[in-house]
């Protein structure tokens, strides 16, 4: 799958993005399996484009094809197909249920395709070392230990691209090797792409290109 | 592999006491209807004399002084039956057949005997007709069918009156009473057994073949004669039909006109409850709708990140469908066993005043199941409705 952006410029922003962007308002694709690095300084819109590409935002001008094929057609059953099976995201918010357990988050993904076993899962958690905390609810959870339950949640079902939005903003430097290390592996095993959405230029994968957004 | 339940998600933590009132009147409306209408069928049988959308009336001639002079006759003709059977009102007719021979009874334990009479009608025109009510030359015990009004008088006056205790159906059905037919030389010993009790006829019926062949016994060369006559009609309070009798001087048994009175009364009744269930029931309905609405709106946040992960609406609605769905059935199960105990103790407490084979209505065994299926396809709807305007 590849993803291409025609001229998108989202109804707020309209009048207020730099030219010099890479993104709004213009034309770019991102090719099947690539890894690219999207650079999106604070306010630039990096969750709005996070939100557009998922297709929970609709509110903005110009086009954006999946293989070629323009989401403005797609209904929310469709939307809900791609969300299960062809592009997975880890939020820069998370979006965890907080009355619910670490695993109860990553099973209510998983069990849409049922992508893992069970022991498949604390396997990944004990990578990311996280398997003493599978069985807590997530308000009880620190920061990065949320950022880890919701990166096993997005990995928890077959994709043809990862986004990633700014997924390890609260993890140490061990502990976003080991996540890079897991997402990398799963990206490989299903032959996907990758989008990081980062304040920050970094070198965490092996990016075929960076974008600016500003 | 094991999974969240959304049920969990949407009920787990919620408190459904805001469901109890609701499915209370849900139960009672679900309970009343389908018993109005088993009441309904009720009644019906029990006046019209079994389960018949027709009325039966039993008509005789008014003894005026004519007919008390000898001018006239109490007699119905071939003619005046064929006359009254044109009638647009009038369904059918039946001659009833009178004896014309002497009838005399034996009583049991040498208490003396009466004399008594016979009569005879077609068997469709009868309510209550047992197998043993069956008639063949060179049988020598005719059967015999009472009206059920003689049999309360039996139990509550005469035997009372002479000091004996009531005697209950099933051991008069096993007297077996001499009868003496005729007189002089040709008189013949025969013998009577009550074979059944009837709700529509208040007379003595037996068998039509036997006083055919008893009236040709005795009198040959004369005619049966038939005082009575029996009315088959759809409607016994049309006008037509009471202005038709009255210019003909027939006679109605009063008791089958009150009865049709109280029926248009219980009808009513029956009708004011029915609406009243309807009313209970729509409101119960909707506030069971409200409940499930706010139970959704509670689930905002839930029902956004399950679409976020890549749930379908569908998904999401059928977890709130199924579990009311539910609900719904178990309600209308209590209802249903509820209406079943009701309608057995009413059926217990009519058999002892009345002979008819009460029925079920197809009122009663429709409703509940095409009540869930309105109910649960209004909720469904109403369900669906509220989820559909999640469109992330």
């Amino acid at each position: 799958m590849n993803i291409k952006l025609k001229n998108i410029a989202p109804h707020p922003l309209i009048g207020a993005f730099s030219p010099s962007t890479d993104i709004w308002g213009k034309a770019i694709t991102i090719e099947k399996g690539s890894k690219v690095l999207i650079l999106a300084p604070s306010g630039s819109g990096k969750t709005t484009l996070v939100s557009v590409l998922y297709g929970l935002r609709k509110d903005f001008d110009g086009e954006l094809f999946f293989n070629d094929e323009s989401t403005s057609v797609f209904d929310i059953d469709k939307w809900s197909d791609i969300r299960s099976n062809s592009i997975a995201v880890v939020f820069q918010d998370l979006q965890l249920l907080a009355d619910l357990t670490a695993m109860e988050n990553i099973l209510l993904k998983n069990q849409l395709t049922n992508q893992f076993s069970r022991a498949k899962i604390e396997e990944m958690a004990n990578q990311l070392g996280i398997l003493n905390k599978l069985n807590s609810k997530c308000n009880n959870l620190s920061r990065g230990e949320k950022q880890r339950v919701a990166i096993i949640r997005a990995l928890c079902m077959p994709f043809k691209f990862i986004i990633l939005d700014e997924p390890f903003s609260h993890l140490d430097e061990i502990n976003t090797q080991k996540a890079i290390a897991l997402i990398n592996k799963i990206v490989a095993s299903n032959k996907a792409g990758l989008i990081m959405v980062n304040l920050f230029a970094d070198n965490h994968f092996n990016y075929v290109s960076q974008i600016k957004m500003v | 592999m094991e999974s969240v339940s959304l049920f969990k998600l949407f009920f787990g933590t919620k408190s459904l006491k805001g469901l109890v009132f609701p499915l209370i009147g849900l139960f009672l409306g679900i309970a009343l209807i389908p018993l109005v209408f088993q009441i309904n069928h009720d009644v019906k049988q029990v006046l019209k004399g079994g389960d018949s959308n027709y009325q039966y009336l039993q008509i005789s001639k008014e003894i005026g002084i004519s007919t008390a002079l000898g001018l006239g006759t109490i007699n119905f003709s071939e003619a005046e039956i064929k006359k009254i059977k044109a009638q647009s009102f009038i369904e059918d007719v039946a001659q009833v057949t009178s004896n014309n021979f002497r009838v005399y009874v034996e009583a049991p334990y040498n208490r003396g005997g009466f004399d008594g009479y016979m009569h005879s009608i077609p068997n469709e025109f009868l309510d209550e007709h047992p197998s043993s009510f069956f008639w063949e030359i060179g049988q020598n015990e005719i059967p015999v069918i009472i009206s059920n009004q003689f049999f309360t008088l039996l139990n509550t006056g005469i035997l009372p009156a002479q000091g004996q205790s009531p005697i209950p159906k099933i051991a008069i059905k096993q007297l077996s009473l001499p009868v003496y037919l005729g007189r002089g030389n040709t008189r013949l010993k025969m013998r009577l057994r009550i074979v059944g009790f009837s709700d529509r006829i208040t007379t003595v019926i037996v068998p039509r073949n036997f006083v055919d062949w008893a009236n040709n016994q005795f009198h040959p060369n004369q005619k049966s004669k038939s005082t009575m006559a029996i009315l088959k009609v759809k409607d016994s309070g049309n006008k037509a039909l009471s202005q038709y009798l009255n210019q003909n001087d027939y006679e109605v048994n009063k008791e089958q006109l009150v009865a049709q009175k109280g029926m248009w009364i219980a009808q009513v009744i029956l009708i004011i409850l029915f609406t009243l269930g309807l009313i209970i029931s729509f409101l119960s309905i909707n506030s069971v709708i409200l409940f499930v609405s706010l139970v959704i709106m509670k689930s905002t946040k839930i029902i956004e990140m399950l679409l976020t992960l890549g749930y379908k609406r569908t998904n999401i609605s059928s977890v709130i469908i199924k579990f009311f769905s539910f609900l719904i059935c178990i309600i209308a199960l209590f209802s249903v066993m509820l209406d079943w105990f009701l309608i057995e103790f009413l059926h217990h407490v009519i058999k002892e005043y009345s002979s008819v084979e009460l029925t079920i209505s197809n009122g009663f065994l429709l409703f509940s199941p095409i009540a869930v299926f309105v109910i649960v396809a209004y909720i469904s709807i109403a369900v669906k409705k509220v989820i559909r305007q999640f469109s992330l």
